[in-house]
């Protein structure tokens, strides 16, 4: 296990500071604070979905917005249609499964057909817009799975929050719930990306044709990982179902799945843990700008996409990163074992 | 048709009748090729005679039009260029098909992975990494290496698949005289330790020093076969190729 050491650098040290942050924060502010960060973390999925598949699978997505959407739905339909409480956490994986699912049907077709770049950009928003578009005009009384009606542009409301036995997560217990989640998947990512698996989906994303060359089966590779994206995404669109309780086509639609993309491009797509700090910095600017109207963020945010493009196409956060390692670590001494493969 | 037909014989790499046709213009023209276990095998021609198009029906990368591609008497013509990967061929392309981005290790990595359990794995790049005298550049982002050193990158990339025959196409292409030494005594050690392989070149003197047997390409066509010394003395090879070379 030694490729599993840690490694000191601004990176991991800003990361492991997040987390105790977050772990300590309800100590210190009012409930609904904690519910608007419960928030936040819920679409933190949705961005590492895209950073895995886009920054080291090389997939440009425009579909995470849909997978987000089938979660949310999903897990909607199946609890309320169970009606038990206890089913919640059934549905919250079934829902998982199903998002990576219908990612890893629509990947296999894309994939094993030779699309790639560009056309998966285009294929994918094309199901985001076809699925927001079909849910929107589901207002009609006939528009019901089970007893459950999908409420056209209103969407579902009243969706259970995650009940673990008896007991609901609420407030602050939810909060933890989808914090220790958030770590888990993050740990996982960060060990994924230094696995096997991920070195083949990095050398995918450099150059497919030289690693098909390398004997790797590509098109599987990708229809795998883009399923897991899938999966990713289907979760944020869960945890953010059983968080307000209600699920829109607006959530799962065009606007929501560029936001992602600028996120990720404009943090840094190849580094889950720039990623993951840009999406909370969004939120968290979104939500302090609302009062004074909501675009201010969205304005700030195309502003910061622009600046990145223009001077820091490798994204803000990870370039902070790097002026950090100079700054406070041997560079040299870092890059060497990130070449080893180590915990990065 | 003759699919999963067995061929005997103690070729590696047969082609029968191959051609690869781009609309009107037969980059290859119905050519066949032998090319025996341990074989040192150069392939020389003018510009467009067909040799890297040839590499590239061999691999996968192109499907021929007509024709078919046997390796150790399997046929593999209309084999994924994955699934002939780890069959045992392997190629050095033409253009470094290095991944730039990445550092030396990363790319070792990449390849080796696939061939080798992971105990194994860093011991083995770090041998081949020694052999091919570029293990000081280990964490080395592959950008800023030399053209030469970004060759021997890749030949240590086909390495760690652990190839039965390997493809060089141009190995020596874009290198000083002390850097084309070391890559014809690379290529002649690796085949002393049984790879077959098949290469490219225009140089030469390169190809006069290790090549055991020459395959005169022009206009997609097999022109003449022999040692070298038999191509040397070839007026017609000489008249087409060599004579301007």
């Amino acid at each position: 296990m030694r490729n599993l050491k840690m490694k000191l650098n601004t990176e991991n040290v800003i990361g492991i500071g997040l987390f105790l942050f977050l772990f300590i924060y309800p100590l210190f502010v009012t409930p609904y604070q904690i519910l608007n960060l419960s928030y936040f973390i819920s679409m933190v999925f949705l961005t590492l979905s895209l950073s895995l598949i886009w920054g080291y699978g090389g997939i440009f997505s425009f579909g995470q917005a849909a997978f987000f959407g089938v979660g949310g739905y999903f897990y909607a339909i199946f609890t309320m249609n169970s009606g038990i409480s206890t089913i919640t956490p059934i549905g919250l994986l079934l829902g998982v499964l199903v998002g990576g699912l219908v990612a890893g049907i629509i990947g296999y077709f894309m994939f094993y057909g030779g699309i790639n770049d560009v056309f998966v950009g285009l294929i994918t928003l094309c199901i985001t817009v076809s699925l927001e578009t079909f849910m929107a005009q589901t207002a009609g009384s006939q528009w019901k799975i089970g007893t459950v009606g999908l409420g056209g542009y209103n969407g579902i409301n009243g969706i259970p929050t995650i009940s673990l036995g008896s007991f609901a997560l609420a407030d602050v217990n939810f909060y933890y719930f989808i914090l220790i989640v958030l770590l888990v998947v993050y740990i996982g990512l960060r060990l994924f990306v230094v696995s096997r698996f991920g070195y083949t989906a990095i050398a995918i994303r450099e150059n497919r044709e030289r690693t098909k060359l390398l004997g790797y089966n590509v098109p599987r590779f990708q229809t795998l990982i883009f399923a897991l994206g899938g999966a990713l995404a289907s979760l944020s669109g869960i945890l953010y179902a059983t968080w307000g309780g209600y699920m829109t086509p607006s959530a799962a639609g065009l606007t929501a799945a560029t936001l992602p993309v600028v996120l990720a491009a404009a943090g840094g797509r190849k580094n889950l843990t720039a990623a993951m700090i840009f999406t909370f910095i969004y939120y968290w600017f979104s939500q302090t700008l609302s009062a004074s109207g909501n675009e201010y963020a969205l304005v700030i945010l195309g502003a910061a996409l622009i600046l990145v493009i223009l001077f820091v196409p490798e994204g803000i956060i990870v370039s902070l990163f790097k002026l950090g390692d100079n700054l406070f670590f041997n560079r040299k001494k870092a890059t060497q074992v990130k070449a080893e493969g180590e915990f990065t | 048709m003759s699919k999963g037909l067995v061929e005997k014989s103690d070729a590696i790499l047969t082609l029968k009748g191959v051609g690869k046709h781009f609309g009107g213009l037969k980059a290859v023209d119905n050519i066949d090729l032998s090319i025996k276990k341990g074989e040192l095998h150069c392939l020389i021609g003018p510009n467009g005679a067909g040799k890297s198009t040839i590499f590239k029906m061999i691999m996968g990368v192109y499907e021929p039009t007509v024709g078919e591609v046997f390796y150790n008497g399997k046929n593999i013509t209309k084999m994924k260029n994955w699934d002939r990967a780890n069959l045992g061929l392997s190629i050095k392309m033409q253009v470094p098909g290095v991944f730039g981005e990445l550092s030396v290790y990363d790319n070792m990595r990449i390849s080796a992975q696939k061939h080798m359990k992971s105990s194994e794995r860093d011991e083995e790049i770090d041998n081949l990494l020694r052999f091919l005298d570029i293990i000081h550049l280990k964490y080395e982002i592959v950008n800023n290496l030399s053209h030469g050193q970004q060759q021997w990158l890749e030949i240590g990339m086909s390495l760690a698949s652990k190839p039965e025959l390997l493809l060089l196409d141009e190995p020596a292409a874009g290198m000083g005289p002390t850097e084309t030494e070391f890559t014809a005594e690379l290529v002649q050690k690796l085949n002393r330790e049984g790879v077959t392989i098949l290469f490219i070149d225009h140089d030469m003197d390169f190809v006069r020093k290790i090549a055991e047997k020459v395959t005169v390409l022009h206009l997609g066509k097999k022109f003449a076969e022999g040692t070298i010394e038999e191509i040397e003395a070839n007026q017609d090879v000489v008249d087409i190729y060599l004579g301007n070379s």
